[in-house]
């Protein structure tokens, strides 16, 4: 797809693979890759942020903590989050957004169907 | 076989230190399994979850296996298993899981149209009315990052 320095850490590009693209993501040295595609309404999930995922924690002000920052992608539209790793979400569980395996060789970034 | 993502919590209780959890983790590891783990000692101690990527579809079953091999990796009866959900890698299984978890079956045909996949899903006509099209349209459509024909037929 790419040399691996044109994607660094915290940054992502989306190339034109498949029907909508796919985002290739930089999470602290690991890529991901995943469709640019929201299984809600269709929304162009990789124009989203990209941050942690809220959880409850009682000693925390406000009640809840943000763990994993970076991991979690969520749609401009509706700001459903979605796991880089595993393209899914625990509050949906019909819906699985296509990923792809991705590997680094000699510096190079390759997105695998 | 469709991959199960399966989340466990190692520890609701909060009461086990960081360090032996991430040991847990290390001899999940070194079996073979595919964990995903955050770092412990920046997760809320009652929030200290994993992931198990495991082939099948019996989630159940998955989620049970789950929960007791980490315990037994964490020498503790305290881990509990969470929600369970589905990789996609856009195959005809992954199709069919989706479908299924809609409640619906299916048949499905792949074809190419202007060096675009089409796939083409058959949901049986009895199913129509209670089919929810542009729910599982956009479903499917992530699923394969590929252009989503729904149809009617009468079985599948």
């Amino acid at each position: 797809m790419c040399a691996e320095d044109e994607i660094p850490a915290g940054t992502h590009k989306v190339f034109p693979i498949g029907r909508h693209g796919v985002g290739v993501y930089n999470v602290n040295g690991v890529f991901y890759a995943i469709a640019n595609y929201c299984p809600h309404e269709g929304g162009p999930l990789c124009t989203g942020r990209v941050h942690g995922r809220s959880v409850v924690s009682d000693d925390a002000p406000g009640g809840a903590s943000v763990v994993r920052d970076g991991e979690f992608l969520y749609c401009p539209w509706h700001q459903w989050g979605f796991e880089l790793a595993t393209g899914t979400t625990a509050v949906k569980p019909e819906w699985s957004i296509r990923t792809y395996p991705v590997k680094v060789v000699d510096h190079k970034i390759i997105v695998t169907g | 076989m469709r991959t199960a993502v399966i989340r466990v919590n190692l520890n609701p209780a909060g009461d086990l230190a960081s360090d032996r959890l991430a040991a847990a983790v290390e001899e999940l590891r070194s079996s073979g399994l595919e964990v995903i783990a955050p770092d412990f000692e920046r997760v809320p101690a009652q929030a200290r979850e994993i992931e198990l990527l495991l082939p099948g579809e019996d989630t159940a079953a998955l989620s049970a296996w789950a929960q007791n091999r980490c315990a037994e990796a964490l020498g503790d009866p305290g881990p509990v298993a969470g929600a369970a959900t589905f990789l996609s890698r856009g195959t005809d299984e992954d199709v069919l899981g989706v479908v299924s978890a809609f409640g619906l079956t299916a048949s499905v045909e792949r074809s190419w149209n202007n060096d675009e996949e089409v796939v083409t899903v058959t949901i049986p006509r009895a199913d129509a009315r209670r089919t929810p099209e542009s729910r599982l349209h956009t479903a499917l459509e992530a699923a394969l990052n590929a252009e989503v024909r729904i149809v009617y037929g009468e079985s599948c």
